[in-house]
């Protein structure tokens, strides 16, 4: 390609180059080469940018090339730009939009300046056009406040406001003429006031204005930051797009409209959308008339609403996605403004993933890439159940409607003070915070809350921003709501209630019950899709045993029915739990200066708490780590220290062999009392040598073969860099070895476990430079060297299987990289099974696809 | 009643608005030195003024009426300049521009987020320049100024927990204490002496 060019129409434009047009010049270029209808234009090259940065102006080239793409656009939409005669056939003025497209999408950027090529001349004929003398002053307005604000640095809003006011008071018989001309100087003279200088009324010195902004913002501070947070190149540049303005309120059939492919709420197919005929976009987006849905226009005018239909399937399929498409018709011709994809609930996402997927848009895995984590976890969020919820509003328990400020489902008493609410949420009680207003002292009881109720405020309220912010249910500004702080009761239409009655708040709906509305976890189908894709997943990942941890019966039933194909049992939390780790220290206490510890009074206990456990598992697959009391696990009850002074033992893996021994031969009993259940797998943690597996293995059959009882495996729980280096030689003589992912992060990386477990203060400490991979993401070295010893297991090993125990909200990519390591066991938290679930069938689905492009790729 | 010196002021006046704070916080909103915070903690601690709750300190009603005292005796002067009143006027422009772009920031998915976000950011831009203004008159409004460039910084760096929420100096909160700051100065503050 020439280099010395620097812009191209769109049609000259190569879709796949987004380094040089950006990526929403390339999207347009896309569009166009697939023949849809957008208005015409043409892309400043990022090669332009790099220029102007080099020598602080606009390349000395561009302004022949940009004469040259005006003029052609001018042909194409017979009107004209750069001179001050309008063309005869009254076509009207040609006005322009510029807008910024970097080859990556970046904040700080300047985006938008419409109406460019508006100035008092070109706002008398748009009047004589469009026969709207106000609407041309209405282009006129939002011209100033964009330039003003983008190019010129102004305050846009102040210079619009100056210019509405104007307008409102002009005098009805001013001639237009005069009208425009006065009405432009007075927002010059705002610009003036406000920066010292007026925007340009050349339609040609507006673009270069516009243009030079575009390129200057992308030095702006907030710009430098994230690229330099987010590594990207300072040289990228960004593009410049020119496009024709189109108005849909010039002549008949016009009009603008939005639409989405499929419902963005609920994800229900079908095009769903709104058409104001003979309006602007902006007039549909700030809702300032009202226009008709989409199937009611396209009663009026079907020949137009099926083409449109047939294009926005067409694109759907092509993009796979659901797209959200901004739309004009100008005198009976369509365009498309703007493609994008669509925002939608989540609710609605996993509903079009499982759509996509079956009306065979989309692959398997492009439809679990649909679905993020964050996704099935919002779908998993406790709500009202179905049936009490409509028996409160039948039986007239709807207390009070305020404004829907911060979504969700809460219940609980309700609590008219702060520190009160602070005190009865710390006893375990639900709360409620009713108040008549809330300040920054009202803060650690909105904390302590489940949900908020204010009676006065509206939408940007303070308790309304602080509730979203910390993710609490909240209805503000219920008027109807009185509240009597001293008598501790409130009241609603003259029935006084006191603190303490029970409250349900819907912060979705802003309906506020009386009553205890029971929250329930939504069960899968009750979320359209979610079973879909968890089976599609599942199905994917079907190599995989995904455990979950549990301490009690209940736990265990909860977590088998979201999924789990067996469970992982951590002893300390069962003794801790049933208050019986005070026995146990009790005894190491009190038998410290035996020369042999006897724990055998503590077995038939542990027992007794195994066996419900057990018996809830019903046969599925049982693993059980091991107590490690000098490692953090009993850190409130015992001190490690002097743990280590009275048992010296403990120190080392298996070196306080009675320990492990009244463990082996509990979970014995207990599994002999469940007829039928296979043998629990009992794993410690630190383990690195085959010498301390053969004792294990020694105290397992030799227990086994005196007492009787069931059978118990044995195994590491690898956690430490030494069993990583052994980790081959350890599976020679296993039958599976698990990892302890978060352990092992904490081994490698020196941090405290909660600094691993938590996004801050890690994620600032990454962002800002000082540690150059996330651990928590397995990428760094030593991670990778874990993930490198489990590829050794499987080739050393090919019986052995690998499992890994998983931290809490571990990441994505963590568990990825190890199924792709050869995991195929995973213990997971039972609030992370799902998404699991979904993590590994992408996993899965992502390795097959990789393997096949291999297979497909020619040999090198 | 015991006048406040302007440093027990900035103090005191910093506890007013954030309602409990650690040292730490009070030290950095009202500004001061660490060696003059600490003495004047310890003044008007002594005055019954101010109470310790474990970390945090909060502000007793002597303490209140202190703040709001001070707040009419020094800036009664103040109420009725025009140039005041002007500049007040464009904040409560730029306030009500802020609160409802940050509910709808708060409201949006991620890729919309940007684009209000920069809106939201010109407008605090455009603030922390009209500060630059006040503290002309009111020499303290250059420590908002501070306060929201450093914010605003976080925010550009990936910490978006810095638009608004209450457990960080977040924009909102900076905003919300200017604002209460503003409307006491101007002798209309939200919360009167008969509360």
């Amino acid at each position: 390609m020439d280099s010395s060019r620097l812009v191209f129409s769109f049609d000259e434009a190569d879709p796949s180059d987004s380094a040089l047009f950006g990526g929403k010049g390339a999207g347009l270029a896309q569009l166009v080469k697939g023949g849809y209808p957008v208005p015409p234009g043409f892309i400043i090259s990022t090669a332009a940018c790099r220029e102007f940065m080099a020598v602080g102006s606009l390349p000395p080239a561009l302004a022949g090339q940009l004469d040259r793409h005006v003029a052609a656009l001018e042909r194409i939409t017979s009107s004209c730009f750069r001179s001050a005669s309008e063309p005869a056939d009254g076509s009207g003025p040609l006005l322009v939009s510029v807008r910024s497209g970097a080859p990556v999408s970046m904040p700080g950027m300047m985006d938008t300046v419409l109406n460019l090529g508006i100035n008092p001349g070109r706002a008398n004929a748009l009047a004589a056009v469009s026969g709207s003398p106000r609407f041309a002053a209405e282009v006129m307005i939002r011209f100033h406040r964009m330039y003003a604000e983008i190019v010129l640095g102004a305050d846009g809003d102040e210079v619009a406001e100056r210019g509405s006011e104007f307008l409102e008071g002009a005098a009805a018989d001013r001639s237009e003429g005069a009208l425009f001309e006065e009405l432009w100087s007075e927002m010059a003279d705002a610009e003036v006031d406000n920066v010292g200088v007026a925007a340009p009324e050349d339609p040609m010195d507006q673009m270069r204005g516009a243009i030079a902004a575009v390129f200057g913002s992308w030095n702006t501070r907030r710009a430098t930051t994230y690229r330099r947070v987010n590594r990207i190149s300072d040289t990228l540049g960004t593009a410049v797009v020119v496009q024709a303005m189109v108005f849909g309120n010039l002549g008949s059939p016009s009009g603008s409209g939005v639409a989405f492919t499929r419902n963005p709420t609920t994800g229900e197919p079908g095009l769903y959308g709104e058409f104001l005929e003979g309006g602007q976009g902006e007039e549909v987006v700030a809702g300032t008339r009202t226009p008709e849905p989409l199937d009611a226009a396209s009663r009026r005018l079907p020949e137009l609403f099926r083409e449109f239909e047939r294009m926005a399937l067409r694109l759907e399929r092509q993009r796979k996605d659901v797209l959200d498409l901004e739309f004009t018709v100008e005198r009976g011709r369509l365009y498309l403004l703007q493609v994008r994809s669509a925002k939608r609930t989540p609710s609605a996402s996993v509903r079009i993933a499982a759509d996509l997927l079956s009306e065979g848009v989309v692959s398997p895995l492009e439809a679990l890439n649909g679905v993020t984590p964050g996704q099935i976890r919002d779908a998993e969020r406790p709500r009202f159940a179905a049936a009490p919820l409509a028996d409160a509003r039948a039986s007239g328990r709807l207390l009070v409607k305020g404004i829907a400020a911060s979504v969700g489902h809460a219940h609980g008493v309700a609590v008219l003070d702060p520190d009160r609410a602070e005190t009865i949420a710390a006893e375990g009680e639900n709360v409620i915070l009713l108040r008549e207003t809330t300040s920054p002292f009202d803060l650690h009881g909105m904390i302590a809350s489940a949900g908020i109720v204010t009676a006065r405020g509206g939408a940007t309220s303070h308790a309304a921003v602080v509730a979203r912010a910390l993710g609490r249910p909240a209805v503000v500004g219920c008027s109807d709501l009185g509240i009597d702080f001293a008598g501790r009761t409130f009241t609603v239409g003259g029935r006084r209630l006191s603190e303490g009655t029970g409250l349900s708040v819907d912060g979705g709906t802003g309906d506020v019950f009386e009553g205890i509305l029971p929250l329930a976890e939504p069960a899968p189908s009750s979320s359209a899709g979610l079973g879909e894709v968890l089976r599609v997943a599942r199905e994917a990942a079907a190599e995989c045993s995904i455990l979950g941890l549990c301490t009690t019966a209940e736990q265990v039933s909860e977590t088998l029915a979201k999924g789990a194909d067996g469970i992982g049992i951590r002893l300390i939390d069962l003794l801790v739990a049933s208050g019986e780790i005070e026995q146990l220290v009790h005894e190491l206490s009190v038998q410290r200066h035996r020369g042999r510890l006897d724990l055998s009074r503590l077995e038939a206990t542990l027992a007794d708490l195994l066996v419900p456990v057990f018996e809830a598992a019903g046969g599925v697959p049982v693993v059980v780590r091991a107590l490690d009391l000098f490692d953090g696990d009993a850190g409130e009850f015992l001190d490690p220290e002097s743990l280590l002074v009275d048992h010296p033992g403990v120190g080392l893996p298996v070196g306080l062999e009675e320990l492990l021994r009244f463990q082996v031969t509990a979970l014995a009993r207990a599994g002999g009392r469940i007829p039928g259940m296979p043998p629990p797998h009992f794993v410690v943690r630190r383990v690195a040598d085959r010498g301390e597996l053969a004792l294990l293995a020694e105290i397992a059959t030799g227990r086994h073969s005196r007492q009787g009882g069931s059978e118990v495996e044995v195994g590491a729980l690898v956690s430490t860099p030494l069993g990583v280096e052994r980790a081959a030689d350890l599976a020679r003589a296993s039958h599976a070895l698990w990892f302890d992912a978060h352990r092992l992060m904490v081994a490698c990386s020196g941090y405290p476990p909660a600094v691993l477990s938590s996004a801050e203060p890690l994620d600032e400490y990454i962002r800002s430079g000082r540690l150059d991979k996330d651990p928590r993401l397995g990428q760094d070295g030593s991670q990778q060297r874990i993930l490198a010893a489990l590829a050794a297991v499987r080739v050393g090993a090919p019986g052995c299987r690998i499992g890994v125990r998983m931290g809490r909200a571990c990441s994505p990519e963590l568990l990825g990289a190890y199924y792709r390591a050869g995991a195929r066991l995973f213990i997971m938290e039972p609030e992370d099974l799902r998404v699991a679930i979904l993590e590994l069938g992408k996993a899965a689905l992502q390795q097959h696809s990789d393997v096949n492009a291999g297979a497909d790729a020619p040999q090198a | 009643m015991t006048a406040l010196s302007t440093d027990q002021f900035l103090l005191l006046n910093a506890l007013w608005l954030r309602k409990m704070a650690t040292r730490g916080t009070i030290e950095e909103n009202a500004g001061l030195s660490v060696t003059v915070a600490e003495s004047c903690l310890r003044a008007v601690t002594e005055l019954e003024m101010v109470r310790e709750m474990g970390d945090y300190y909060v502000i007793t009603d002597s303490g209140r009426r202190a703040v709001l005292d001070y707040y009419d005796r020094e800036y009664a002067g103040l109420r009725d300049e025009p140039e005041i009143l002007e500049w007040h006027g464009r904040f409560e422009g730029y306030n009500s521009r802020f609160l409802s772009l940050i509910g709808a920031w708060q409201k949006e998915s991620d890729d919309a987020q940007e684009r209000t976000y920069s809106r939201l950011a010109r407008v605090v831009e455009r603030h922390v320049e009209a500060l630059g203004v006040a503290a002309g008159w009111i020499p303290r409004y250059g420590q908002y100024a501070a306060r929201f460039e450093r914010s605003l910084e976080h925010v550009d760096s990936g910490r978006s927990d810095y638009v608004s929420s209450p457990m960080v100096d977040s924009l909102h909160n900076i905003w919300f204490e200017f604002h209460e700051d503003l409307l006491a100065v101007l002798g209309r503050p939200r919360e009167s002496l008969e509360d």
